[in-house]
């Protein structure tokens, strides 16, 4: 979340057209603290409190960037964001195409995702496939610091409308992160853990939970290939084909719902793509198909964990579980 | 107002009325294929309104945007090409008659979704303070719309900011099919203003003199940083929500006593009563608007279709 | 010059209607506007009006003919003097249409 903060931070130094707006981004410094300090340092113009208005907020910044400013529109959480989807999905995606490039519409739109701890069934979801499933918006949702950083600059960089996805379980999470800006470019996967048997796609909080269970699994010999896309859209198709083209065997963890959601779009990548060199057929794990509960052993029953994830890659692999068993 | 801008004010209205009946004729011979809704009765609220404004002042405006557009000085050619899903239309045939561009004099999108246009019109306003200029953004919506989410959330956020925004409001008595009388808990939608704290006015959008007096003030209000202002203009869908509605919701008596209230010939026997023109100038605005009409669907219909690949231009490809 | 009066397209699920009545005879003088004939859609009846002054020089169609399709000739509209050859007329309309 730092690195996020300082992403912005530096983009909002180097561009005066940068600016955030969102319930609460003012001098509380967001939900999370992620404009923390922005009100001192930018003003509070550039750093805009806004009322719980999620559609006005997603519109207002769509219009504010149609005439060269780049806003950043917190909606807090994604769950909120259905509040401001005319908004989001009919006009700030659709503007650059029906106005044949006539306008760019350089907006980032900034939602928690995810679940967290019983937070339930207001506040745990994970509805990307819905603008993945919208023509004209950019989907990222970084999973290391490293990547939360260089995502937001690219995002903020980025012509065109881009829903940038903080997963609150990642919110406090450590690691190593250059103090200068830099870019990751969008649309580009990252290896996570290189593996020969077979190829793991994961997305956001399960990219952690997924490398645990790789690593779990590589003491009983098992050698996983763990994939983040990092961009859920437009999506590096190659990377995903190429690392199954070398394991044969595709699982995919994602915490979108399987029904027409991410998962499932990457299954379908590759059985039209690469269905001869499948050695099994491919698999998805995601959360159960309910609402999110709000008592912690439901919860922990509706979602992806490690072992439920290890004991997929061993049903995969045919390879019996060392020690309790679990399965999804 | 002096007598250029009110003959100014007329020719725009004829040029409205004439484009929007050309359209009709198109589309029951089948030249034009979209559903089309169109602004016979409603050019009053453009014309008065849009005379304010330069061409670095935007708007935004609904899926019965044609009259809006034209007032704002989009071309005929490039819009009843685009009506038509040419390639010399003023989105290539990708935005249609209810998405019309034209960025470089501020004509920022009409929109198919009631309500949709307002809080874009709000950030761009929020965009015009931010960049500390004197432009000001117009949201042009109906009736119906002054009863959604959108109207509410963005003039409160407009009016907290003072952002340079006139929302004016087409109180046109239909929300598709439904009175307004039906649907809107006050009589008056101007005087929603008071609501937001901001000055909210009701004027006869038929009588272009009204609006265009009332739109002075708002605009200048605007453009002075004071804020934004709610307009109401009343005034009557005289055809259906599109063309083919049969408007069985109200009565051929209703319609006939709307057009005893027609805003051309109101404006044309005020300048005619004043002295301003005589009967012949009308006949040569009306000339003049014709053959432009009768020019731009010439140009039109004679235009290419785009290619079917363009369809997938400026869109991400996995 | 002549004009080709057609089955209107009133909506875009209307594929094809039928005449009630024709309010004007041939022969009539009509305004831009005027009722020229009463149609029946599957949804509703409804009023058509003129696209252009003239004389309604030719009715080619009417409540006996049954339904007709969108866009098919229904009447020509001419120039009070002009004489009006039919088939010449139709074969312009079509191959304007076709073009």
């Amino acid at each position: 979340m730092e690195a996020l903060r300082e992403g912005m931070r530096q983009e909002m130094e180097r561009d005066p057209s940068v600016f955030v707006m969102g319930e609460g981004v003012g001098p509380h410094g967001s939900c999370f603290k992620q404009t923390e300090g922005f009100t001192a340092q930018f003003g509070e113009d550039r750093s805009r409190d806004t009322p719980i208005s999620e559609l006005a907020i997603a519109g207002t910044a769509a219009g504010a960037a149609l005439l060269g400013m780049r806003p950043i529109a917190d909606l807090m959480w994604i769950d909120f964001s259905m509040l401001a989807m005319d908004q989001i999905c009919n006009q700030a995606a659709k503007l650059r195409y029906i106005s044949n490039g006539q306008v760019n519409v350089p907006v980032v739109y900034r939602m928690t995702t995810g679940r967290s701890k019983s937070n339930a069934a207001h506040h745990s979801g994970s509805f990307y496939s819905w603008y993945i499933n919208t023509p004209g918006l950019k989907v990222v949702v970084p999973s290391t610091p490293y990547d939360a950083k260089g995502l937001i600059v690219s995002a903020i960089r980025d012509d065109g409308p881009v829903i940038y996805l903080e997963h609150k379980l990642l919110l406090n999470m450590r690691g190593e992160v250059p103090e200068e800006a830099y870019a990751i470019p969008l649309g580009v996967a990252d290896v996570k853990r290189e593996g020969a048997d077979l190829t793991l796609v994961a997305t956001g909080a399960m990219v952690g939970l997924s490398l645990a269970a790789a690593e779990a699994l590589s003491k009983e010999g098992v050698s996983v290939e763990v994939i983040d896309p990092r961009t859920l859209m437009p999506y590096d198709g190659d990377a995903i084909l190429s690392s199954v083209r070398k394991t044969g065997r595709l699982l995919v963890v994602d915490e979108g719902y399987r029904y027409c959601g991410f998962a499932s779009e990457l299954i379908a990548l590759v059985a039209e793509n690469a269905f001869e060199v499948l050695r099994q057929p491919p698999r998805q794990l995601t959360p159960r198909h309910t609402t999110i509960p709000f008592s912690p052993p439901m919860e922990e029953f509706v979602f992806p964990d490690a072992a439920r994830i290890a004991g997929e890659i061993r049903a995969m692999l045919g390879i019996t579980a060392q020690g309790e068993s679990s399965n999804g | 107002m002096d007598e250029q801008t009110g003959i100014q004010l007329l020719k725009t209205m004829v040029r409205i009325r004439l484009a929007e009946l050309q359209l009709a004729i198109m589309y029951k011979n089948g030249k034009v294929f979209c559903a089309a809704h169109l602004y016979e009765g409603e050019e009053a609220v453009a014309a008065g309104v849009c005379a304010h404004l330069r061409s670095d002042d935007c708007i935004t405006s609904t899926h019965r945007g044609h009259g809006h557009c034209i007032a704002k000085g989009l071309p005929m050619k490039e819009m009843i090409a685009e009506v038509c899903g040419r390639k010399t239309g003023c989105c290539g045939g990708k935005g249609g008659t209810m998405h019309l561009f034209k960025p470089g004099i501020g004509v920022m999108g009409t929109v198919g979704i009631v309500g949709g246009g307002i809080p874009l019109a709000t950030g761009l306003g929020l965009a015009m303070q931010m960049q500390k200029t004197d432009r000001v953004a117009v949201s042009f919506f109906g009736d119906g719309a002054s009863n959604n989410g959108a109207f509410h959330e963005s003039i409160n956020l407009a009016a907290l900011w003072k952002l340079p925004v006139i929302y004016v409001c087409e109180n046109n008595m239909y929300a598709t099919s439904v009175a307004v009388w039906r649907s809107t808990s006050v009589p008056d939608i101007g005087v929603r203003g008071a609501a937001y704290g901001i000055p909210g006015i009701t004027v006869d959008g038929n009588r272009v003199d009204e609006v265009y007096e009332a739109a002075a003030e708002a605009v200048a209000r605007a453009r002075a940083g004071h804020g934004p202002t709610l307009l109401e203009c009343k005034t009557y869908r005289i055809r259906g929500h599109f063309e083919g509605d049969d408007s069985l919701y109200r009565t051929r008596e209703e319609v006939a006593e709307a057009r005893t209230r027609d805003p051309i010939e109101y404006w044309k026997g005020k300048l005619i009563g004043d002295g301003v023109i005589a009967e012949d100038d009308f006949a040569a605005i009306s000339a003049a608007a014709e053959a432009e009409v009768a020019e731009a669907a010439a140009f039109a219909e004679n235009s290419p279709f785009p290619e079917p690949q363009d369809a997938l231009a400026l869109t991400n490809q996995v | 010059m002549a004009y080709v009066v057609v089955m209107p397209r009133m909506g875009q699920t209307m594929e094809a209607g039928e005449i009630v009545e024709w309010m004007k005879r041939e022969g009539d003088a009509v305004e831009r506007g005027e009722v020229l004939l009463s149609i029946q859609t599957d949804k509703s009846t409804l009023d058509v009006e003129a696209d252009c002054p003239g004389v309604l020089a030719k009715i080619l169609a009417t409540p006996e003919d049954g339904e007709i399709p969108c866009l098919e000739p229904i009447g020509i509209i001419a120039a009070p003097d002009e004489t009006v050859d039919v088939n010449a007329v139709l074969s312009d309309f079509r191959a304007q249409r076709g073009a």
